[in-house]
């Protein structure tokens, strides 16, 4: 290859090319009067590195790699050996945006995202596809806030069967199924009336009492008892219709590790997010306009599509986009997100909102 | 509607200075990533646009801005990677120092050069990868009053870039309220303001007394999350302990109140 190619050779270093550490002790024999400044020296010695070579000169020594940009570093750093001895490197003129970008996308997160549900999960049809399942569902997912744990879903579908047989299937069973969470039960006899003694902290264990577990497709009545024929049955599909949702919502998680800590950060992509909302929504405003004046001659101010802010943006958009683009507007809501010594939480969100759609029922 | 959620960094276990300073780093660093990891996609398509389609319309093209950041004071100054307190330059819009802000010499105060505050961050923050030792972001503490780190929303297009917004999209900067430390005499006079403000029943939340009502519901659902500045400004001799005072959580609402039409 370097016989072949003597002039593409680069390790090998031109004729007459003295290394830069070693310039300043060749300048310096032949040099009479006091010593240079740094950067002067630099273009003192034989051959500046930063000196565009002649085509005649091309052809004796390598080509000069491409590059926008030379830094000079004074002679003295090299010679201490305090620096390393540059190489020319391409250096790109950009925006300091795209320098931010190119950052986060050098970090090795970057490439570890992926989906948290599967794609294909989301494909399926959902099983809560009534107005009495979806309710159920609604309370199962948000009932107090968190919503149900596992054995409290199914104890609530235990009082829905319930009371969906009007109650008359008390004592059915329960010697078949005699134990739920795991703790034995005492079930009430015909005669007993001590069964509103029996403790009931958390009140599974009383339903459990009055309730039996019924598993049976033959036990079950009405819509639910078709649609789930056991109490895990519906946990198990509030389960399912959770993944179903997370995959149609395309939510990610991405893990990053931090000072030796590894977090799991759950997301969706935003501009997917906004443009889902624009797309759905059923009254949307592309382009801002000022309100006017009011009667005491102040202007009058709205939200944000009336805002200087927002006026402004869009001026510039359409000067560079043309006349058939509009600004898709994003603001972020991030309170508390590094109020970490509260102790309430241990996730904060990240919620956004589009001021182009209007229509408030879709945020 | 909820498009990510931030984990959450503990307090260090160690009570020493390296283990504060790591955990102030992971906080920081983590938030920014998370911003990063979120605004992905959002970045890309912000130069450029994108191509929607509505029905029965001609294609139009829709450029993603960031125009809004609502968060409390020391939230906004994480995302913007500003420090926020027990430094010069305490406000993310000017450079008003610390021991005249308040005062008349305070007005008029220089506004923050966005290029050039994102430029030393981003030196700083790989300054930072390479060596953590904190004496060695002095001088970008000096300089700015900014962290060692680059804040994530800076990559998307319109806020380091043609018209640099990056610090105008916190639409209401409290931190010049909050730090004065006079907030309960901002409080007792925030009705007179609200009169002012919804004279002409303009304002986002109507009349002054639906204004109040809002207001005081949102302070009692915000509950004990609610952080006030841990440090006072620089004129107050002592440290000033606001915990205990009621009004001052009202001027943080503001910011979630009227962010948008006061810009």
């Amino acid at each position: 290859m370097s016989r072949r190619h003597p002039n593409s050779n680069r390790l090998t270093p031109p004729r007459g090319f003295v290394e830069l550490h070693h310039r300043a002790e060749a300048t310096r024999p032949v040099a009479s009067g006091p010593s240079p400044a740094p950067v002067v020296a630099l273009c003192t010695t034989l051959k500046p590195v930063d000196e565009r070579e002649s085509v005649g000169a091309t052809k004796a020594a390598h080509p000069v790699v491409g590059g926008l940009g030379v830094v000079r570093v004074s002679v003295d750093s090299y010679a201490r050996g305090t620096l390393a001895v540059p190489r020319r490197r391409n250096v790109f003129q950009t925006s300091t945006a795209a320098r931010i970008r190119a950052y986060y996308e050098a970090l090795p997160e970057a490439s570890k995202t992926r989906r948290l549900v599967p794609p294909s999960v989301g494909q399926r049809p959902s099983r809560f596809n009534t107005r009495l399942l979806r309710e159920a569902l609604k309370f199962a997912l948000c009932a107090g806030g968190p919503g149900l744990s596992r054995s409290d879903q199914m104890w609530y579908i235990s009082v829905l069967l319930l009371a969906k047989r009007g109650g008359g299937a008390q004592g059915r069973g329960a010697g078949r199924h005699g134990r739920l969470g795991g703790r034995k039960l005492r079930l009430p006899e015909a005669d007993d009336g001590s069964a509103e003694e029996v403790p009931s902290g958390r009140g599974e264990d009383h339903v459990a009492e009055v309730v039996p577990e019924v598993d049976s497709l033959d036990d079950m009545q009405g819509e639910l008892g078709r649609a789930f024929p056991s109490k895990s049955a519906f946990a198990a599909a509030v389960r399912e219709e959770q993944r179903r949702v997370l995959s149609k919502l395309r939510w990610d998680e991405t893990p990053i590790e931090v000072e030796g800590v590894m977090y799991l950060v759950y997301s969706r992509d935003l501009l997917l997010v906004a443009l889902d909302l624009l797309q759905n929504a059923g009254h949307v405003q592309l382009w801002g306009e000022e309100l006017g004046l009011g009667s005491d001659g102040s202007r009058l101010r709205s939200d944000m599509l009336d805002s200087d802010l927002f006026l402004t943006e869009e001026l510039h958009v359409r000067r560079v986009h043309g006349s058939l683009s509009f600004v898709l507007a994003v603001q972020l809501f991030i309170d508390e997100a590094v109020v970490s010594w509260s102790g309430a939480h241990y996730v904060y969100a990240i919620r956004a909102l589009v001021p182009n759609v209007r229509d408030r029922r879709v945020q | 509607m909820t498009v990510g959620y931030v984990p959450h960094v503990g307090k260090p276990a160690a009570r020493t200075a390296a283990a504060r300073r790591r955990a102030s780093d992971a906080r920081n660093g983590l938030l920014q990533r998370c911003l990063a990891v979120l605004l992905r996609g959002f970045v890309g398509a912000s130069p450029t646009g994108v191509t929607v389609e509505f029905s029965g319309r001609q294609p139009l093209t829709a450029v993603p801005r960031l125009l809004g950041i609502v968060a409390d004071q020391l939230a906004e100054g994480s995302i913007v990677c500003l420090m926020s307190s027990a430094c010069g330059f305490f406000c993310s819009h000017c450079t008003v120092r610390r021991h005249v802000a308040g005062g008349p010499a305070g007005v008029g105060g220089p506004l923050r050069d966005v290029t050039a505050v994102l430029d030393a961050q981003l030196d700083g923050a790989l300054a930072r990868h390479r060596d953590p030792r904190p004496f060695l972001r002095d001088q970008l503490r000096m300089e700015h009053s900014a962290l060692a780190f680059v804040p994530a929303i800076g990559a998307v297009w319109g806020l380091a870039t043609d018209n640099k917004q990056l610090y105008n999209i916190i639409s209401f900067d409290l931190l010049h309220v909050w730090k004065v430390g006079v907030v309960r005499m901002v409080a007792q006079r925030f009705p007179s303001f609200l009169r002012v403000a919804c004279g002409g029943q303009d304002a986002r939340l109507g009349p002054v007394t639906t204004t109040l009502d809002v207001l005081n519901l949102r302070a009692w659902e915000m509950g004990h999350l609610n952080v006030p500045g841990p440090t006072a400004p620089g004129y107050v001799g002592g440290p000033l302990d606001v915990r205990s005072t009621f009004l001052v959580v009202l001027p943080i609402y503001l910011k979630s109140l009227f962010c948008v039409p006061l810009s």
